[in-house]
């Protein structure tokens, strides 16, 4: 009986579910809502780079500190780590000119 | 782009395989990632096809919805089918099938089975629907349990008694645990799940480096990020070391996130043990709500049947979960079983590793080599293999 994947189902362009995968997703912070413990974001299709979910709200209540502009891994709706420090780029970098 | 280009040169990624085989000596590795996410990745970009044919990645049970039980989505299925009842899930479980129906099934026939990206949309789902009771259908590992965790505290604080959660929360560590012990498990290092990790840290891996002599690297998602964790791995190896290291350095912080972890404590504990569709029962292997939010519980609002129910005789979804055979290698993979009709969990989530192997894995070199049976995409799907 079970044939069709629900065409609402949220799943991204590759098919496939980042919530069921654990995976987390970026977003750019826009602005914040202390009082609630939220924040107003935008993110980015990672494949095509194309602007998806503009103006999504997600909890901020687990991270210590957040401002506009920076780039929060978000699961589930909530924030869980903010990458704008350190940045992953400057990391990789330094991390490869070591290892090879 | 930012964040994906950098994780995607052609170049580094060849010179990093180069590394790898050098360091092997062709000596055959088994490496496992943990992850349903590092699976899907290795399948979409034909990672195994470009690492030394010596290293064999393993596919462990890192998927949540793999792991889940028939037993648990039956009784998923009872909440959603009583009266008045609003059920809440991820987008993987609907099609999940139990012991006779789905989620998906159980909508065709009248329940009200909707779902979300984050359990705080179910919470918003109660507000709006004071006079039904909405129940959310919380599954994964450790880093999807802070987002439940998160609603559970906002209904308290907000006192919405018209929100309940099925809870189904695992952990990962008691699973690798798990297969560590178990006697058919022959593996020489691990991939760790670098956005659980970015929940509850490096520490809790330290067991797998000093008492059973296995290197561990944090692992991110991108292409290089795996690569260059497999590289990881093998240098340890190489140099004799078994450490927990940390490839995913640009997330994952030694202490992970205080904040979720406390949140998770506030909200949740321990169950005494827990069944893992493959692994049988762990112990301490998940999570249920703590008494203070007895009346948050959807276990302790509903009768649930709680049978358990035995996987279908076909189905090797529980080896394919240990790493013992590939997907290949099952007797109805892509035959009974493939994601438009699965049989088995591993063919329903995107993340499991016998979808992901169906929708990339099955053109890949490696596959050629162990003689995957090759697809014949113009032949109608389910009856669509034949020999190579």
């Amino acid at each position: 009986m079970t044939t069709q994947l629900d065409p609402a189902c949220p799943s991204d362009s590759a098919g496939h579910c980042v919530t069921c995968a654990d995976e987390a997703r970026s977003v750019l912070v826009v602005s914040l809502d202390p009082a609630m413990g939220m924040a107003l974001v935008t993110a980015q299709e990672p494949e095509t780079g194309e602007e998806i979910e503009d103006g999504s709200e997600v909890d901020i209540s687990l991270l210590e500190e957040v401002g506009p502009g920076d780039i929060l891994l978000v699961h589930g709706g909530v924030a869980l780590s903010n990458q704008t420090r350190p940045t992953g780029v400057e990391l990789y970098e330094r991390g490869r000119d070591k290892q090879i | 782009m930012k964040f994906v280009d950098e994780f995607r040169d052609g170049d580094l990624a060849r010179r990093l395989c180069s590394e790898i085989d050098r360091l092997s000596r062709g000596q055959s590795l088994k490496i496992m990632e943990i992850c349903g996410g590092h699976t899907h990745t290795i399948y979409k970009h034909g990672i195994e096809d470009v690492l030394p044919p010596n290293i064999d990645m393993v596919h462990g049970p890192g998927c949540p919805v793999c792991v889940l039980p028939m037993g648990r989505i039956d009784d998923a299925i009872a909440i959603a089918r009583q009266p008045g009842v609003i059920f809440v899930t991820f987008g993987d479980m609907m099609r999940v099938p139990g012991s006779k129906s789905s989620l998906l099934d159980a909508r065709a026939e009248g329940a009200d089975v909707r779902f979300v990206y984050s359990p705080l949309d179910a919470l918003k789902i109660a507000h709006q629907n004071p006079d039904k009771q909405v129940v959310f259908f919380a599954i994964g590992f450790e880093t999807t349990a802070p987002s439940t965790a998160v609603t559970l505290l906002r209904a308290q604080a907000e006192k919405i008694k018209n929100f309940s959660v099925f809870c189904n929360h695992v952990l990962v560590i008691p699973a690798i645990q798990a297969i560590l012990d178990s006697p058919d498990m022959r593996l020489d290092g691990f991939l760790g799940p670098g956005h659980v990790c970015m929940v509850i840290g490096m520490r809790p891996f330290a067991f797998v480096a000093r008492d059973y002599r296995k290197p561990v690297v944090l692992s991110g998602f991108e292409p290089l990020d795996i690569i260059q964790s497999v590289y990881m791995t093998v240098k340890q190896l190489d140099e004799g070391r078994r450490e927990v290291e940390n490839q995913y350095a640009r997330v994952v912080r030694p202490e992970g996130n205080l904040k979720a972890l406390e949140a998770m404590e506030k909200t949740m504990e321990g169950r005494p043990f827990f069944e893992w569709r493959g692994l049988g029962f762990i112990s301490h292997s998940a999570l249920k709500l703590r008494p203070e939010f007895a009346e948050w519980d959807a276990e302790k609002r509903f009768e649930v049947p709680g049978i358990r129910v035995a996987d279908p005789p076909a189905c090797q979804c529980g080896e394919v979960l240990k790493g013992a055979i590939k997907p290949w290698e099952c007797k109805v993979f892509g035959t009974a079983c493939t994601p438009e009709t699965p049989i088995g969990t591993c063919m329903v989530s995107s993340e499991g590793a016998c979808a992901a192997y169906f929708n990339y894995g099955r053109f890949s070199l490696a596959a050629q080599r162990n003689r995957l049976p090759v697809i014949d995409l113009t032949a109608p799907t389910g009856a669509n293999l034949k020999d190579s």
